[in-house]
């Protein structure tokens, strides 16, 4: 097994964590969003440092009007 | 049941338009198509990080880790999304007013109720279908190519057992205003239920009594008695709801 041969079937999996990141990120960022608590910079942390389950819970717990 | 079909309308778009179904998708299908990934490759990881050093006999992986690590990482992710799907549910709906609001319409207590409950198992089960077409091509692509029925098979067993758990996380939000509550409510139900497996004889007929069923299921092989413990799950979604239907037809808004 070399990187080169495991790299063509990671990368679905990169892109998918990737894009969840990146959804949940640009929620985040948008003006008119409202967070629990008040703090953007908590919820970003949640969202890059929780993997998968990061923007999950933001988009089930962390916005105020939805 | 009256209102159903435009509260089933709005919950369908409220988990399209929250973007709570396409999140819950992306994750279920990493989990899909990275367990016949670590199934593969587990092994070989273990040997390189272990280096010359230590001699460790790993049987080559098959076709059956594969559909193991499927059932086992959606199976865990998918309860625990299951938990935090259906635990806010109605809970923060009637905390908010939301729900006293909805129901002044022309639409009765059990519609509002089962749309919700619809609404999650679309949730689940539109993300289960992706994530298993992922695993399953995964599958074929690293081990040999499984029959498309079974697996599908597979996954629907999977399904009704994450279904039981969200029913049962619901019957919690229907009981109190905090979706905290309605948490710790479904967990402590999980944990009834796991200790009610353990008694002989009901193991089979629990959710997770589903698993065994469905590797078999997917692996092609005997799968015994399928047809009880699907209708014995089937009837606990049914009764967990009624439970949540008596409580709620009760309740102030």
């Amino acid at each position: 097994m070399t990187f080169e041969e495991i790299l063509p079937l990671l990368i679905p999996l990169l892109v998918l964590q990737l894009a969840l990141m990146g959804v949940g990120l640009y929620d985040l960022t948008r003006p008119d969003r409202k967070v629990k608590g008040g703090n953007k910079l908590v919820w970003g942390l949640v969202i890059v440092l929780g993997e998968l389950f990061g923007p999950l819970v933001y988009f089930l717990f962390g916005r105020e009007d939805v | 049941m009256i209102g159903l079909g435009p509260l089933l309308r709005k919950e369908l778009l409220e988990q399209w338009r929250t973007r709570r179904m396409l999140v819950v998708a992306i994750v279920f299908t990493a989990f899909g198509i990275g367990s016949p990934f670590l199934a593969r490759y587990t092994p070989e990881l273990v040997k390189a990080l272990a280096g010359d050093q230590l001699e460790i006999i790993i049987p080559p992986p098959t076709v059956r880790d594969a559909a193991d690590q499927f059932l086992k990482n959606l199976g865990q992710a998918g309860i625990l999304t299951a938990v935090l799907l259906a635990m806010g549910s109605v809970a923060v709906e009637k905390e908010r007013g939301t729900a006293a609001l909805l129901l002044s319409k022309p639409a009765s207590r059990a519609a509002y109720l089962l749309a919700k409950m619809l609404g999650i198992t679309a949730t689940l089960g539109v993300s289960l279908a992706i994530a298993a077409v992922g695993g399953f091509a995964y599958t074929a692509f690293l081990f040999e190519t499984l029959s498309p029925v079974n697996w599908a098979a597979m996954t629907g067993l999977l399904l009704l057992m994450l279904v039981v758990y969200a029913a049962l996380t619901f019957l919690g939000s229907t009981l109190t205003k905090s979706s905290i509550a309605a948490a710790g409510i479904g967990v402590g139900g999980m944990i009834l239920v796991a200790i009610i497996g353990v008694l002989p004889g009901v193991g089979p007929y629990t959710p997770g009594g589903l698993s065994s069923p469905a590797m078999a299921l997917a692996l092609g092989t005997d799968a015994g008695n399928v047809i009880g413990p699907l209708l014995t799950n089937l009837g606990l979604v049914a009764g967990l709801l009624a439970v949540s239907w008596l409580v709620f037809r009760r309740q102030e808004l």
